[in-house]
């Protein structure tokens, strides 16, 4: 029956996204407490920051140059939290991601899934549903963490719009890391093995992005475009929007990926 | 009754990767509808390979198998909505309990079959309510068996059911099997112990190495059945205790212990060794290839062979 895997999926999957949501939200009311509640205080930390670190390793960390933004609401949430958060619901991804073939095939439970008449192409693109609505979810609770936040901290000032925004990127990034998790296990059927392959691109994708930046050459900036943390620059998105060009590639890789991956599950031998 | 076989295979060969070994070599095949059919062959025979490519859950590398005449692979969907499946693993998700399992595959094959299971769970004596991790190995094949019979399907597919029943159970599950085929279902089921199975089917296949090697009615295969029993006495004995007993063949001495090949009843046998001292009797069950071999040449060697499949009883 259509929609049966999808709706278990999240029926069994909503606690631990519940806990994830939380966490979240507790983090971006930390985040935004710590916020400087006057200039002075904000420009010292963005000074510290933007200079007293070395450029390279501020890159690494997402913090950008400018010391008037880093002052800013929307400075301070994009590397004070989109950075950090879109690394930690990277790893969210890659664990969501194995849990669309790779845990049921290396247990042999796969085997119990397929003697129903469920294609298989089914059980891919319901569980990737499910697992993206539970992403929303557990964003939801950052939107909810920064706009509690505002409430608390007077000085800070973020729209209801501009956080929305911000989660949506950061959903489109994480579902990008999810379905590349998932063609990697279709592609190599172990468990293990995909899951250092995930693990290696989320990390590569970061290096690239930041190192690329630090490096500010040609090729630095031709590698970022490989990252998918390129694709979502929290600081522009929260000052400008979310753009076009980078929805629309993400959008595309999100596909392209699941696509990718129910063709090659579809097509080779199941494990177990 | 329909003249297309229920399950047909033609020259199905699987080899898993390039170059390596075919661990399924030009295996034709036809199991036909009504019957219980015993796939039997020791481990690593292919058993388990010929019924993933029937629950398409491999390809072949070569052949054709169909199922109610349907392509294995192209009709996959149709053919799992009629057939009711047991892998030889038998893995469930561990923290489901018995009873969401039941609800979210009934709920895959989109019907309501809560009498049934009832009904099976009771037989079976099967607690629906506990989750898998708390289930013995024993309980999760009863699981499972609930779970490939609750929706009545045409035909069950059943790798190595019995192995780990107790014979308990194993009583009651010959007794579902006999109501499939009474129904005029099929069941088609592996085992690598003949003797487990013997009692229920209609015909059995030998594989071995990958090819078939005997298909036969069960009468003409346990027809050619022989035990080898070993009787231990309390001081050594020889073998001419035993010459020319009926249905005594190829006695050794090793000891105290007289190891024989015997057909038949045990009557002669337990008479003449009587006149000495027995302290211990045990049968061992041949194995599937010792039966294939006396039943297909009988001057074959009757040396005892090491075992492949042990299956001891006192
Ligand atoms: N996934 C696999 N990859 C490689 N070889 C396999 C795989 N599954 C089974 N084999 C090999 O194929 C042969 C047949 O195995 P199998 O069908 O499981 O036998 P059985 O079920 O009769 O014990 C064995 O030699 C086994 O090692
Ligand atoms: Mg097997």
């Amino acid at each position: 029956m259509n929609g049966v895997i999808f709706s278990e999926t999240l029926r069994r999957g909503w606690r631990s996204a519940l806990y994830w949501a939380i966490g979240i939200a507790v983090y971006a009311v930390y985040v935004l407490m710590i916020f400087g509640s006057d200039d002075a205080t904000r420009a010292q930390m963005a000074d510290l920051m933007a200079t007293k670190l070395p450029g390279f390793m501020g890159a690494m960390f997402g913090i950008p140059d400018d010391v008037n933004f880093l002052m800013s609401n929307e400075g301070f949430l994009s590397f004070g939290y989109f950075t950090y958060i879109s690394l930690l619901l990277s790893v969210w991804a890659v664990l969501a991601g194995l849990n669309i073939t790779a845990n049921d095939e290396e247990s042999g439970v796969m085997n119990m899934l397929l003697a129903q008449p469920v294609p298989r192409w089914r059980v891919v693109a319901e569980r990737l549903a499910a697992q993206l609505v539970l992403l929303a979810g557990i964003l939801a609770g950052g939107v909810a963490g920064i706009m509690v936040a505002t409430q608390l901290n007077p000085t800070v000032d973020i729209a209801l719009g501009t956080a929305i925004a911000g989660n949506i990127g950061l959903w489109q990034v994480v579902g990008v890391v999810l379905a590349a998790t998932t063609v990697l296990a279709a592609l190599f059927k172990r468990r293990g093995t995909a899951a250092a392959v995930a693990g290696g691109f989320v990390a590569a994708s970061f290096l690239l992005n930041t190192l690329g930046a630090a490096a500010g050459s040609s090729v630095g900036d031709a590698l970022r475009n490989v990252s998918v943390f390129y694709h979502f620059d929290s600081a522009d998105v929260l000052q400008n929007g979310l753009a076009l060009g980078s929805v629309s590639v993400l959008v595309v890789a999100f596909l392209a990926l699941s696509f990718g991956a129910v063709k090659l599950f579809e097509r080779r031998d199941i494990g177990g | 009754m329909t003249t297309v076989p229920i399950i047909q295979t033609q020259a199905l060969t699987k080899r898993y990767g390039k170059g390596a070994p075919p661990a399924l070599d030009n295996l034709t095949l036809a199991v036909n509808q009504g019957e219980i059919f015993g796939y039997l062959g020791p481990n690593g025979a292919g058993k388990s390979t010929t019924i993933r490519i029937l629950m398409d859950l491999i390809r072949s590398t070569s052949g054709s198998a169909t199922v109610f005449g349907l392509d294995a692979q192209a009709a996959a969907l149709d053919i799992r909505q009629r057939v009711g499946f047991m892998p030889g693993d038998m893995s469930l998700w561990s923290g489901y309990t018995g009873r969401e399992l039941v609800s979210y595959f009934s709920k895959l094959r989109g019907g309501d079959y809560s009498a049934r299971v009832r009904d099976l769970s009771n037989r079976l004596d099967l607690d629906l309510s506990k989750r898998v991790r708390e289930y013995s190995t024993g309980n999760k094949r009863k699981l499972g068996l609930v779970l490939a019979l609750m929706h009545e399907p045409e035909l069950l597919i059943l790798d190595e059911p019995t192995s780990g029943l107790d014979p308990l159970v194993q009583q009651t599950f010959n007794e579902l099997m006999r109501e499939q085929r009474a129904a005029g279902r099929t069941v088609f089921l592996s085992s690598h112990v003949l003797s487990e199975v013997q009692a229920i089917c209609d015909r059995v296949a030998i594989l071995r190495g990958g090819q078939l090697k005997a298909v036969e009615t069960v009468e003409k295969l346990t027809h050619t059945d022989f035990r080898w029993v070993t009787v231990t006495f309390n001081a050594p004995v020889s073998p001419s205790l035993v010459a020319g007993v009926s249905g005594v063949d190829d006695a050794t001495v090793n000891g105290n212990a007289l190891r024989v090949r015997l057909s038949g009843d045990f009557d002669p046998l337990l008479r003449a060794a009587s006149a000495s001292y027995i302290v211990n009797i045990h049968v061992a069950e041949p194995t599937l290839e010792e039966i294939f071999l006396a039943y297909y040449d009988n001057s074959a060697d009757r040396k005892p062979q090491p075992a492949l499949n042990h299956n001891h009883a006192h």
